[in-house]
């Protein structure tokens, strides 16, 4: 179903969706649908504008932070552990540019998580570090920064909510949603038809043999964390803009929330494999059941515990399909 | 000896890799106290089915019982019945001698304690010739043999009743071999142990071995005294038909013309030492030499994946020293892997993502990927390796092991290189792919007038696929001859003993 097998016809027009290495993918895609309809139909009152767009506002953040996240595991380094102290550094940065405007707040915020995952990806790419450690250091670093530059409190915003923090294209569509959709599209386009994109998942199937083919490692290996750091801060600025806060609680869940939807949706740890579109149905998977859970009124120790477990069935499904190919 | 009941007795085992079947339905009885040598060319399945009956790699199919008892297959065999003594050394050097004995011992208890054991590991050295090194010495003092025999005396301190030698005289000079075979002979004598032993070189099966079994492409060919096979039938039974001896195909070399490649004071110290070197557009080249000859150091210097190598490289008169493995592909120098799986191809992409990886710049246009010019060129690349097309989406993984190589070497030619530079080009491939894949060398040398260099250790492969052979013993350049004035004999003594000067 990748952009190079479509180079040659497929034995029949749904074997690829079924294939080992697409069959977690599809399944989830599948699930997400099939649970929505399922809530619309026995829920009362889950199918209006408002339910509708409180999944889409809880996904978009997440989504944004998670495919930034799979670039970072696809090209084969797992994950990066410094996505929350970013966002949370990034929704302060946010708030205290808001006097520049929406765009203008948007862009600092990013060019700061861009600069931290530039640093981290020089690191790991360039003088090759264990890329767990680097982030996990990298995040205490950030988080310190961030507190000292907000003195540790909470900073709010002047003036009334923005376009960005809840406004909306169409009732129950937040322009939010508009700017993750965006953002996947994009990724899911660098990723599968560009050159870079290539490489990067190359570099994740197998990175000694990506260094002997002479492909450009070290620069996508860099460039997938400046993905990571980008996305985070954007999660982070679009929170700040939904609350109008910015704190060093934004963000808190957000390493696990992003590695959770990347995960369900059918990206291997191990990198290599897997497709930006299937972090947004992992992403939306998790939002739509967590949205279940809590008009069914059960409690946040229940949606945590429910979250832990789709990501161990996951990984599961995922060890189980891969010892089969083999 | 063959009367008795065996003591290990294996049916119809089969095991597949991905797409490669390494054994397919392999039968094999051990007397109690013989000498058993394991025979094939690489691929055949020596390894796989030492680790079967080791119980590391659990088979597809099949069953096996030592001693009487059916033992379940997969899980590590005890090792008072069947102990293994590795290819790779499992000795760690730095744990003491008495350590390394009694590494993974089922009589340790939770607490380790020395005492008890010292006397009975002390026997143990002793009876495999140890008897002049201390238990605690330490075992990155011992030599490469006095290591081999730490590891024996492992299996024998386990009471083993079965010793399976993966290979154990690879790494050992010719006084030390004689050493380790005397062991297993008292050990065989004095103990009744029974003996696998894999061994790539025939004079070895002859001068220790009971009996003899060959496999080839998987499958058991033949379990014979030893007294009863000539030299000539058991290398039939390994490559399945004669060797070819006097065929030899004719040199495209282009004479008259500047060399591809020079070598100007080109070294690594320490490891090797190349006298200038000079090679003809067209000209195919095998690089022999034994592990730490450096001959495949060589290889892989040329190529840029050497840091620390002096001299200077030219390609067709115009000086090009690669400093790493992107500047190579630049200059027009392309290198295939030895360890396909490791390093040589992407096994869970595409064949044809394959194909294509190491020029993706010629099939994208502003950054972007052309999906029809992807095809176009993975179709035509694996036309010319006689890949199927059709299988072009379809992940390496899903090959045989010979197809594979074709991706791994087609990915290589992809970038259109004077010189290519291949180590050990068909280890691990059957015999057809192989006469496959040196007709399509040849054509590359002939028709593009492509300059080959390669190392193997295979003789046969050397001998066939080659025009002219360089021989390395020791770091240094021992022969460098014609095709046609060389033969195995020859190859091997300089290989083994380096110049006549300094064979002692």
């Amino acid at each position: 179903m990748s952009t190079q097998s479509r180079s040659a016809p497929l034995p029949g027009p749904l074997s690829g969706l079924f294939a080992p290495a697409r069959v977690q993918a599809t399944v989830i895609q599948i699930a997400t649908v099939a649970m929505f309809l399922l809530a619309c139909l026995t829920v009362d009152n889950y199918a209006t504008a408002s339910n509708i767009a409180s999944i889409l506002y809880a996904a978009s953040t997440v989504g944004i932070a998670a495919v930034g996240l799979a670039s970072v595991t696809i090209s084969g380094n797992l994950f990066a552990l410094s996505l929350g102290s970013t966002a949370a550094f990034a929704s302060i940065i946010y708030i205290q540019l808001s006097g520049l405007g929406v765009i203008g707040a948007l862009l600092g915020s990013l060019a700061l998580g861009v600069v931290f995952g530039l640093i981290q990806g020089i690191v790991v790419g360039l003088l090759r570090c264990n890329a767990i450690i680097t982030t996990i250091a990298a995040s205490s670093l950030i988080a310190g920064l961030a507190t000292a530059f907000s003195g540790g409190r909470t900073v709010l915003a002047t003036g009334g909510p923005s376009w960005l923090g809840n406004g909306a294209i169409l009732p129950g569509i937040p322009w939010q949603a508009v700017i993750f959709l965006v953002v996947v599209v994009v990724a899911e386009l660098l990723l599968q038809r560009s050159r870079t994109g290539w490489e990067l998942r190359l570099r994740g199937t197998n990175p000694a043999a990506a260094e002997l083919a002479g492909l450009r490692t070290r620069r996508v290996v860099v460039l997938s964390y400046v993905l990571a750091g980008a996305g985070a801060a954007m999660a982070g600025a679009l929170i700040a803009a939904q609350s109008g806060t910015g704190n060093m609680r934004v963000g808190a869940d957000l390493d696990f929330s992003a590695i959770a939807a990347m995960l369900v949706g059918g990206v291997a740890i191990s990198g290599g494999r897997g497709r930006i579109i299937d972090v947004a149905a992992g992403t939306l998977f998790l939002a739509v059941l967590t949205n279940i859970l809590l008009v069914n009124n059960f409690a946040y120790e229940v949606q945590l515990m429910i979250k832990g477990l789709a990501v161990l069935v996951a990984v599961t499904a995922g060890a189980l399909l891969s010892r089969k190919k083999r | 000896m063959t009367t008795r009941a065996p003591l290990l007795s294996a049916r119809g085992l089969k095991k597949s890799y991905g797409g490669v079947q390494a054994l397919r339905g392999m039968d094999i009885d051990l007397a109690e106290g013989e000498i058993h040598g394991l025979c094939g060319e690489n691929g055949a399945g020596k390894s796989t089915l030492v680790k079967i009956l080791g119980g590391f790699v659990t088979p597809d199919d099949g069953e096996l019982g030592i001693a009487g008892q059916i033992v379940p297959l997969g899980r590590p065999v005890d090792p008072a019945l069947l102990s293994i003594v590795h290819q790779e050394l499992s000795i760690i050097p730095h744990l003491s001698v008495i350590d390394n004995v009694m590494m993974g011992a089922r009589d340790v208890r939770a607490l380790y304690r020395r005492g008890p054991f010292r006397a009975h590991v002390r026997q143990t050295l002793d009876a495999v010739g140890l008897q002049h090194v201390p238990l605690d010495l330490l075992a990155e003092k011992l030599t490469l043999a006095e290591r081999q025999l730490v590891e024996i005396a492992r299996g024998i301190a386990r009471g083993a009743r079965v010793l399976l030698l993966d290979e154990p005289t690879a790494t050992l000079s010719d006084g030390e071999i004689e050493k380790v075979f005397a062991v297993l002979r008292r050990l065989k004598s004095e103990n009744a142990t029974t003996i696998v032993i894999i061994s790539h070189r025939l004079n070895e099966i002859f001068a220790l071995t009971d009996r003899v079994t060959v496999l080839r492409s998987g499958r058991h060919i033949l379990t014979a005294d030893t007294a009863d096979l000539t030299s000539d039938a058991l290398v039939r039974a390994m490559i399945g038909h004669e060797v070819k001896t006097g065929e030899i195909a004719p040199s495209h070399a282009r004479v008259g013309v500047a060399p591809r490649l020079a070598l100007k004071d080109w070294s690594l110290p320490g490891r090797f030492a190349a006298p200038d070197l000079s090679v003809q557009p067209g000209e195919i080249v095998a690089l022999v030499g034994q592990l730490g000859s450096g001959a495949d150091m060589l290889l892989e210097s040329l190529a840029g994946l050497k840091p620390g190598t002096r001299g200077t490289l030219s390609l067709d008169g115009t000086e090009a020293t690669p400093r790493s493995i992107p500047e190579a592909y630049a200059a027009g120098i392309a290198y295939v892997s030895e360890d396909r799986a490791a390093r040589g191809v992407f096994l869970d992409a595409p064949i044809g993502t394959n194909l294509v990886s190491q020029v993706l710049g010629r099939v994208s246009r502003a950054g972007r990927v052309l999906p029809s010019a992807v095809t176009a060129l993975a179709t035509e690349l694996a036309q010319s390796f006689a890949i199927d097309p059709a299988r072009l989406p379809h992940e390496v993984s899903t090959l045989s092991g010979g197809n594979q190589q074709k991706v791994s070497l087609g990915k290589a030619v992809a970038l259109g290189p004077r010189l290519l530079l291949l180590n050990e080009p068909t280890r691990g491939v059957d015999i057809g792919a192989r006469s496959e894949i040196y007709a399509r060398l040849r054509a590359l040398a002939e028709r593009d007038a492509m300059t080959l260099l390669f190392y193997s250790t295979d003789l046969e492969e050397v001998l066939e696929a080659s025009d002219r052979v360089i021989t390395f013993y020791r770091g240094a350049m021992v022969r460098d001859a014609a095709r046609a004035e060389v033969d195995a004999d020859s190859i091997l003594h300089d290989i083994l003993h380096g110049p006549d000067e300094v064979a002692a």
